[in-house]
Formats: C-alpha cells, structure tokens, sequence
C-alpha cells in the first residue's frame, strides 16, 4: 500500500558520465540535476529546450550522452545530433509513452530508451549500458523496434539499403576511404584519376547527407556496407 | 522540529523519485509515502499526517481533491502538469493559486506555505 523507496545512491557507472538533457521542461532539468548531484556516476553537465549549447559542448568534448525527452520534435532532434556529431550517444527519456515516437527516434539514431514509467536508477543503468556500447529499454519499446525491423524486411529493405543511392564505384571510393585512404591513393588503387575520385566524394557525402569523409566512413561501417572488408581504425 | 509531511500520490516512478529526492533535501519537509491512488491517499493523509499531497494535473485530479480537502480540511493539494512545468495549488479556505516558472523554486516555496499553518497552529 505504502511504498517508500530509497534515493538512488549505487555507484552503477565506473566513470562519472557526462549528460547534456535537450528537449526538456525546466522543472525536469532542474530536478533531475539536483537529483544527480553528489553522486559519481552520472552528471547533468547542461539542459535545455534546443541544441545550440549542446552542439559547442560536444564539439569541445565535454558531453558524453545526449538525453532527449520524447514529444514534439525529439525525432528531429535526435537527427540533428547523430548527423551533426556521428560519434554521439543518445538516450530517449520517454515522459510520454508514445511507441511510434520511440521508434522514430531510434530510426533516427537513438541508442537507449528509458520511460517515466521506470525509476530514477533505471536511467543510470541505461546510460551505464549505452556507454558499454549495450541498448537497454523496456520489453515493450523492444517488441516495437522489432516489429519495425520486421516491417523494413517486408518492405525489401536490406541492411545496407540506405546505401543503394551509391553507385558501384561510388560503393567502392567508400570502401577506401572507410579504411583510412587518401584521395590520391584511391584514386591509384582503383585506376582513376583524382579529380574523378574528388566528384565520387563530393557525391558521397552529398547522397549520404554527411559534412566529412569520416562522417561517412563511420556511416559505412555502421550499416555493414564494406564488403567483408575490415575498416581501419581512425 | 516538525517537517512539513509530503504525500505524492500517482505520479509516475521517475517522477516520484526526482520529486522525493528533491524534498528529501531540503531541511524542512520530508516525502513520507508514495501512494498509487485516492482511496491509499485518503488512508495515507490520516495514518502519516500528511500536510501536503502532489498528484498529477490529470482528469480524476478535482474528483480526489474535493474528497481530501473534504475530509482534511488544512491539507495542501498541488497538482503538477506532466513534466511539472507548472501546477496548481489547491486549498479549502482560499481560491486557487497558479504555480509558475521557476518551478523548482516554487514548488519548494508553495510546499513551505503549509509550514505557516501548523507554526502558526495554536
């Protein structure tokens, strides 16, 4: 009948995190800092509605999970920042339990899902296991991810069908410079000539809608487009 | 000294916790029971003494209110919107109040106007 439940106090992160909320009601923001204050697994390094602050503090290094409550436009946020900064870890906060929404955000990126529905300590968990490079989220948001995979397969999508745009050397240029080559080596390796392999860039990351080859390289990786090829580490 | 006793009834998990955590802080007030509907609030009030109960703004929110005010009269009712942007303060004797941004602050602030009823209390 009566529940009391203690405050969250485990130390269940080895390292202390560095969290940036985004999307969020300043209430939220406020509690949840002073909530995590004094505890050395998580930190709230910042909070606001857009991602302008966000944007200089993971340029500069200093952020490393974007928290993004869901409702209104935490999709395209969610977007923004997986284009913006490919390397960032981002973790839904779910204070409506919108599946739709859900799933539209780990489309566009998204590496964790915690709800309002879980206590404060399943949040440390889910970032603790986003860092491990794990997903963690409810059975149900489970079930709905898979069910969209299920839907993506019927609809004749592969795994790498987001890099059908690309042409077969266009695929090929990718495939080196995901493994770390320069324009002039590539050029070499496939016979061309290096202004033709620039225009293949230029159209890469054009197709995949990516500022820098990196970028890119990463996004090859990601979606297993190499061709049983290993890429080099950069 | 007497904490001002806070009930939260109906707000979800994470809620619950960052609002308990909150209050747990400060040196004045304590969350003495969560409590998941009306019918455990209305037990909980009398059993723990409670000064004040939070519940989220949604459509049962005046039903339960008009029953705990009924039958605790100097209680204080804050209704909290969904992300505690804002919230209403509920209370017998005077009309309704509109809690505003800073919503930390002010939740803190309108929790301590039940401090003044039972200090001042003869």
């Amino acid at each position: 009948l009566i529940r009391l439940r203690p405050a969250p106090e485990e130390n269940l992160v080895a390292t202390l995190v560095r969290v940036f909320l985004v999307n969020s009601s300043p209430f939220f923001g406020d509690a949840l800092r002073q909530a995590l204050h004094g505890q050395e697994a998580l930190t709230l390094v910042g909070s606001g509605d857009g991602i302008d602050d966000l944007d200089a503090q993971l340029q500069a290094g200093a952020v490393d999970v974007v928290l993004v409550q869901t409702g209104g436009r935490a999709a395209e946020l969610v977007a923004q920042v997986r284009q913006q900064h490919p390397a960032a870890s981002i973790v839904m906060l779910g204070l409506e339990d919108d599946e739709e929404d859900i799933v539209r955000a780990v489309e566009a990126g998204a590496s964790g899902y915690v709800s309002e529905n879980a206590p404060l300590v399943e949040l440390v968990h889910t970032i603790g296991a986003v860092m491990r490079g794990e997903a963690r989220c409810s059975p149900r948001v489970t079930a709905a991810v898979f069910r969209r995979v299920w839907q993506l397969g019927q609809a004749g999508a592969s795994p790498s069908a987001d890099l059908s745009p690309l042409s077969t050397r266009e695929q090929e240029v990718l495939e080196l410079m995901a493994r770390g080559l320069a324009n002039k080596e590539i050029a070499r390796r496939l016979g061309i000539r290096l202004n033709t392999v620039k225009n293949h860039v230029h159209n890469i990351l054009d197709k995949l809608q990516v500022h820098h080859r990196r970028a890119a390289a990463r996004y090859a990786t990601a979606t297993g487009n190499l061709r049983g090829q290993a890429a080099v580490p950069s | 000294v007497r904490k001002i006793r806070v009930l939260l009834q109906g707000l979800s998990p994470m809620m619950s916790d960052l609002l308990a955590h909150l209050i747990n802080h400060q040196a004045d007030m304590e969350v003495v029971a969560l409590v998941p509907g009306r019918a455990e609030a209305l037990v909980a009030v009398k059993l723990l003494e409670a000064d004040v109960v939070i519940l989220p703004d949604s459509s049962e929110m005046p039903g339960t209110c008009d029953v705990l005010l009924g039958q605790f009269p100097d209680l204080l009712v804050l209704a909290l919107t969904q992300q505690g942007q804002s919230g209403f303060l509920y209370r017998r004797t005077i009309t309704t109040d509109m809690v505003t941004a800073p919503p930390v602050e002010n939740i803190l602030k309108t929790i301590r106007i039940a401090e003044d009823r039972f200090r001042l209390a003869p």
